[in-house]
């Protein structure tokens, strides 16, 4: 029942060069993966942008592993961002303060800047590879492509996440109770 | 079998259709896994919490237009240097503009909104419920509990082969043993469409439940394809005629000259001799018609509300009728549960076992057709035509 030719449909043509096909497929979810790391839009588009120059400066578009090295960067380069650049977190506060937030109340501005100031803080204390679990499922990838990413297979996707978890809470207790 | 581990039952909880039939067939009777399961999931709903961020709209194609343009590019991969800074100065020349409304629905789907969401419900199987239009009256409380949004509707695209009307909906090609069909549509005219995925939100609002307020529930129906045998042409002749013949004998029974039975499904009695006797007539013009139908399973995210907040809220409703208290109750029990309710007296259902896992078989009362519909592998997957449950059933096994 499958053996019909495809005809031509007309719709839009995708791009074309192997880079822009790229870009296209994996910007968001890099975006994603690294805006869930760093709770900054803005950051994490730069992160994103990072991401695919040293990509394309090292590696062919077309690449067979691209999605995975761009997540799995995606995530270093965010938590990196965090361990080292503390003047980020000033700047969320001033952003808070004075973009886009619909949020009136300053008291609950701060008070969620600082928690997410904490979980931030909780996730670059967590092995690298756990932070990676976390921050890539919760972005949406799917089982398999962190499990691709990670480079396991898609079963034990599950456990590595559920040790994540624990893992982050046992932090985040251990930190709101110091 | 033993027990599911902590990693198999933390994948239950964001992709249920990906574990086997045995390991759902263990979870669904331990008590022991469904209970671990519950304090799986409260781990998950809680960090879900802990890493909850702002939803980030991202616009790649014009990502990659101002990366292009400051850089002087009109199309190759660019000598890049990076462009800081651009979610919040939106500088769209000609090139991005004119990408951006070529890729608009692309952006849409890379929107990581949906990365902000718990998927609560997908569904697994399907079982039938009778109901009658009165049993929805307890429900009408509910209507005021959300504010429905849609997000996107599904567009319906009639397409030249199979082969594109899978790579409109984005889904393997509906493949049909043609053996299987019955022989008075081997050499029936074969029509071909898809759907493109919709989706909608409910918010709660401060009508809701306590427990609900706040929550989105994002519901993403489709994409889906199907393949008709038959002739389409003389199908929407005959969908005429029905409606015809259905209307006169409603107003011959106003007129007094006619029997007194109802033409409607509303008051859930069955179809009325008249009715049936048009319908029959009509489709006896068009001939045997069959289609096959290819969905992805549809599936329920939530911001916060669980399935069991919402159950409970709904079964919490006074005045519920014992037929929708237990339609409710039946929702994700056993997991990925999906009753469907049908206008009782109109349809007969059964379980039947099709393509390795259990479906149902539905054959309308007045004899006119059958269709059965059955999950596999995260799709839903339906048969159905003017033909005998066993027609429709050896289809169904002959899909691929």
């Amino acid at each position: 029942m499958t053996q019909d030719p495809e005809p031509e449909t007309g719709r839009p043509k995708a791009p074309t060069e192997p880079f822009d096909r790229l870009f296209m497929a994996e910007y968001g979810k890099v975006v994603a993966v690294a805006n869930r790391v760093l709770a900054d839009r803005t950051e994490a588009e730069d992160v994103a942008q990072e991401v695919f120059l040293d990509f394309h400066r090292k590696h062919r578009s077309d690449a067979s592993y691209a999605p995975a090295w761009l997540h799995r960067a995606a995530v270093h380069t965010a938590l990196n961002r965090i361990r080292s650049r503390r003047r980020r977190e000033r700047r969320e506060l001033a952003d808070a303060r004075t973009e886009e937030r619909p949020v009136v109340d300053p008291q609950l501005v701060v008070e969620t800047d600082e928690d997410r100031r904490q979980v931030r803080e909780a996730l670059t204390r967590l092995p690298t590879k756990a932070a990676s679990v976390l921050a890539l499922r919760y972005s949406g990838l799917s089982y398999v492509e962190v499990g691709s990413t990670l480079g396991v297979g898609a079963n034990q996707v599950g456990t590595l996440l559920r040790r994540a978890e624990q893992a982050l809470r046992k932090e985040m207790t251990r930190a709101t109770s110091v | 079998m033993r027990h599911l581990s902590d990693g198999a039952l933390r994948r239950l909880y964001d992709e249920p259709y990906s574990l086997d039939e045995e390991t759902r067939a263990h979870y669904n009777d331990c008590a022991d896994c469904q209970a671990r399961f519950a304090t799986v999931a409260d781990d998950a709903r809680h960090t879900m919490g802990l890493l909850a961020v702002p939803a980030a709209t991202v616009d790649p194609a014009g990502a990659l237009a101002r990366v292009k343009a400051r850089n002087g590019t009109g199309s190759s991969a660019p000598r890049l240097t990076l462009v800081r800074g651009g979610g919040r100065r939106l500088m769209l020349g000609g090139l991005a503009a004119a990408v951006l409304a070529g890729a608009m629905v692309a952006t849409l789907a890379f929107t990581p909104l949906a990365a902000n969401l718990v998927k609560i419900f997908q569904p697994t199987q399907v079982t039938v419920v009778p109901v009658q239009a009165s049993d929805f009256q307890g429900l009408s409380a509910f209507s005021n509990w959300g504010d429905v949004k849609g997000t996107s509707q599904g567009q319906l695209q009639q397409a030249e082969t199979a082969a594109e009307a899978a790579r409109i909906a984005g889904l393997p090609a509906i493949q049909v043993d043609s053996s299987t069909l019955p022989a008075s549509l081997r050499k029936a005219p074969v029509s071909y469409g898809a759907v493109t995925q919709s989706s909608g939100t409910v918010t709660f609002n401060d009508n809701a439940p306590a427990k609900l307020r706040g929550s989105t529930l994002t519901l993403v129906a489709g994409p889906a394809e199907a393949t008709l045998y038959g002739d389409l042409g003389r199908l929407a002749q005959g969908a005429m005629n029905a409606q015809g013949g259905a209307q006169g004998g409603a107003q011959g029974s106003a007129d007094g000259t006619g029997s007194t039975s109802a033409s409607g499904g509303d008051t859930g009695a069955g179809p009325s001799d008249a009715d049936r006797q048009s319908i029959q007539q009509a489709l006896s013009q068009v001939g045997p018609i069959l289609a096959v139908a290819e969905m992805k399973s549809p599936q329920v995210s939530s911001t916060g509300a669980s399935v069991a907040d919402i159950k409970s809220a709904l079964l919490a409703q006074p005045g519920l009728s014992p037929t929708l208290r237990s339609a409710i109750s039946s929702i994700d029990s056993p997991s990925g549960n999906l009753p469907i309710p049908i206008p009782s007296g109109y349809v007969n259902s059964h379980n039947v076992k099709v393509q390795g896992v259990t479906g149902t078989a539905f054959g309308d009362n007045t004899g006119l057709g059958s269709a059965v519909v059955w999950i596999k592998g995260g799709k839903v997957y339906a048969v159905a035509g003017t033909v005998t449950e066993d027609q429709v059933l050896a289809v169904a096994n002959g899909v691929r």
